[in-house]
């Protein structure tokens, strides 16, 4: 009971909170038969990331937590600590159930497998 | 094979603002790592806070490891320096960055901390005793 109450506390209005987000900045490097992205969420711990494939749109959106304590007083700001959301239209098949993804350092690797049948095929001729 | 078909920013309605600006200040258009090194006055984004007992900076630094940053702090002036190493196959390329803060307050130098968690710097600058709010309590 106690910690509903807190967190009703903190929250805050669910509109203005939903619209504060920056897109991430993000690499893709191919490899032999997957693609990696290379996501950079600085402030984002390892199991606040959601990442969702839904037919060919990858979705990945990331809460931070290096939110400043409240007292301390800002002098300065030159960057938004604010939520990241990127979606990204794929172009090649990708196998949906090998997708892996880590976290190090503030940077999100997405795998992304190559589909069976989307790979180049060899034939030889006979 | 490109993997992305486009990208595709409409989660930010002012992406394509965004990119026209950046195209005619920066003059290309840079979605890589170096731009996120850019800021108006240095190549390192900071914000600065402080409360009663310090002065505090933080930055975002993905993907930069601890041993390749090192700060400074020399006549009140606090420097950032660093590389990002990044290793693809056999080729290592790297991208450096700098940033300097003058500080304008009295600071226990040797009692400066920095802390690199998840890709966030912070340096922690201690106020001198002296400068510390006090409470007097009137006897």
């Amino acid at each position: 009971m106690n910690t509903t109450i807190a967190k009703q506390e903190n929250a805050q209005p669910s509109t203005t909170k939903r619209m504060e987000f920056r897109s991430p900045r993000y690499e893709v490097i191919n490899l032999d038969d997957a693609y990696r992205v290379d996501v950079y969420v600085p402030g984002v711990k390892k199991d606040h990331t959601q990442i969702t494939l839904e037919k060919d749109t990858l979705t990945i959106s990331a809460s931070r937590s290096d939110q400043a304590p409240s007292k301390w007083e800002t002098l300065h700001r030159e960057y938004d600590p604010v939520d990241f959301q990127l979606s990204l239209n794929l172009n090649v098949d990708v196998d949906a159930d090998r997708i892996s993804a880590r976290t190090d350092n503030g940077v999100l690797s997405i795998t992304l497998p190559i589909a069976e049948k989307a790979k180049p095929k060899t034939i030889s001729v006979e | 094979m490109r993997l992305i078909k486009y990208d595709n920013r409409s989660v930010n309605p002012f992406a394509e603002l965004d990119r026209l600006f950046s195209e005619a200040l920066w003059g290309g258009n840079r979605y890589g790592w170096e731009r996120m090194f850019e800021s108006p006055t240095g190549s390192l984004r900071v914000n600065l806070y402080h409360d009663d007992d310090a002065l505090y900076v933080t930055s975002e630094l993905p993907g930069v490891s601890k041993k390749d940053v090192s700060i400074q702090l020399e006549n009140a002036v606090l420097t950032i320096r660093g590389e990002r190493k990044m290793k693809e196959d056999k080729t290592e390329s790297s991208v450096a960055f700098e940033r300097a803060i003058t500080v304008g307050e009295d600071i226990n130098a040797d009692k400066i901390k920095a802390t690199l968690e998840d890709g966030i710097l912070t340096v922690t600058l201690p106020k001198a005793e002296h400068r510390k709010p006090k409470a007097i309590t009137v006897s």
